[in-house]
């Protein structure tokens, strides 16, 4: 059976590092708070002239350049963002011109944070359906861009950076992308957005600045992050007739650490067997679980054979799950 | 006190409530505002301090504290460590 199977995987992160303590728009005796509610304790900030698609080019010469590939291979690029470059074209196509993947097609995914496991999903349908032999997908974020800088429950959370991986089809039943489970539940649209600069509320009606920025509801978005997140991982798993103690690693989007430690409780797996990386990176939104997965592939916490579940949720509201051997 | 009051209702209303959610008083609490957690505790910390360059500790940010409570303060930031005082001993 065809199946989109990870040959390179690459990350890329903005210079600029942000510790807690610099973020002096905040009062001083509210910087612990971040740490004790979220786990981030420093994150990546884009420079001023750093946009989404020059942090996913990044990602993406990176990915391709560690084997060697040439990006005129490359069949279709796929860009999971929620902060793009701008409302229309679709960033990718900044991505696919700057690389010089001529041959490919290009199309962005908003799914926001859940964007690496739908892109994952989308990859595998297409190599599998045989549409096309290699897909290049990237996710990259410019959160700092998109939000207030003296909103606390958003700013410090975050982080910028892109994550990318090459997939190729391959003809093993066992190796490559085995399963996906996407769900979506619109009735918690408002449950985190930027509410301003579309057609629901174009920026010439907005009445209030803050409309232009994101913004969540952090408790919500806790309590579903939590449900959804072990929920879909068990389903994943059921549908795929794989034991959970098979799992080599848990790939989790990288939102908030006592999220993941409480799915990690729910499934009753040690945390240590959950990559984390966002004391370091903060949420890097929809790019957080391509920079963990390739981190984790290059530090060697998951190498050729291993079952890895990567699993992530967000705006939408949306989450998703896919379970891959690498 | 009523224009300290009307300024506070004014920034309470773009910043906590969602447009035609504007049915706030004086007495109503902070409990009461959507969401309200220890993150838009600070968000409100920080919108007091930039508004009427008041320094108001987090501890006074309580669910029970009402917006009368926070415009007295406003207006008289001099009463802060009393109100402080006052807090600790009542928890």
């Amino acid at each position: 059976m065809r199946n989109a199977v990870i040959t390179s995987t690459g990350s890329y992160l903005p210079e600029t590092v942000v510790s807690n303590e610099d973020l002096k728009q905040f009062p001083q005796e509210a910087i612990q708070l971040i740490g004790e509610k979220t786990g981030v304790f420093f994150r990546r900030v884009a420079s001023d002239k750093e946009c989404t698609s020059d942090l996913a080019i990044q990602a993406a010469i990176a990915c391709l350049d560690k084997i060697a590939y040439s990006a005129e291979g490359v069949e279709g690029i796929l860009l999971a963002t929620s902060s793009p470059d701008r409302m229309q074209p679709a960033t990718a196509a900044r991505v696919q011109h700057i690389i010089g993947a001529k041959k490919a097609f290009a199309f962005d995914i908003n799914s926001v944070c859940s964007g690496s496991t739908f892109g994952i999903a989308m990859a595998d349908a297409l190599i599998k359906s045989g549409y096309c032999e290699n897909i290049l997908l990237v996710a990259s974020e410019v959160y700092s861009k998109i939000m207030n800088r003296k909103d606390f429950s958003s700013y410090p959370f975050f982080g910028d950076g892109a994550g990318a991986v090459l997939f190729q089809a391959g003809d093993s039943s066992d190796v490559g992308v085995l399963h996906s489970c996407l769900r979506t539940d619109g009735s918690g649209s408002d449950t985190i957005s930027v509410p301003a600069g579309g057609t629901m509320l174009p920026f010439g009606k907005m009445t209030n600045t803050r409309s232009a920025f994101f913004r969540m509801k952090g408790s919500d978005v806790f309590n579903f992050a939590v449900d959804k997140g072990s929920e879909i991982i068990l389903q994943l798993l059921k549908d795929a007739d794989v034991d959970i103690s098979d799992i080599k690693c848990f790939v989790c989007h990288q939102a908030n650490a006592n999220i993941i430690h409480k799915i990690a409780g729910i499934l009753a797996v040690s945390v240590d067997r959950f990559f984390m990386n966002l004391s370091s990176y903060g949420n890097t939104a929809a790019a957080s679980v391509l920079i963990a997965l390739d981190e984790a592939i290059s530090t060697d916490v998951l190498t050729r054979g291993d079952l890895v579940v990567t699993v992530s949720f967000g705006g939408g509201l949306s989450w998703g799950a896919n379970l891959i051997r690498v | 006190m009523n224009d300290i009051w009307q300024t506070m209702k004014q920034v309470l209303l773009d910043n906590f409530f969602e447009s035609g959610d504007g049915s706030i008083t004086p007495e109503t609490k902070l409990g009461e505002i959507p969401d309200w957690d220890s993150m838009e505790a600070v968000n409100l910390q920080i919108l007091l301090h930039d508004t009427f360059h008041v320094e108001l500790p987090l501890e006074l940010l309580h669910e029970n504290t009402t917006f009368n409570d926070l415009a007295m303060l406003m207006e008289q930031p001099d009463k802060i460590p009393a109100a402080i005082k006052k807090f600790r001993e009542r928890n």
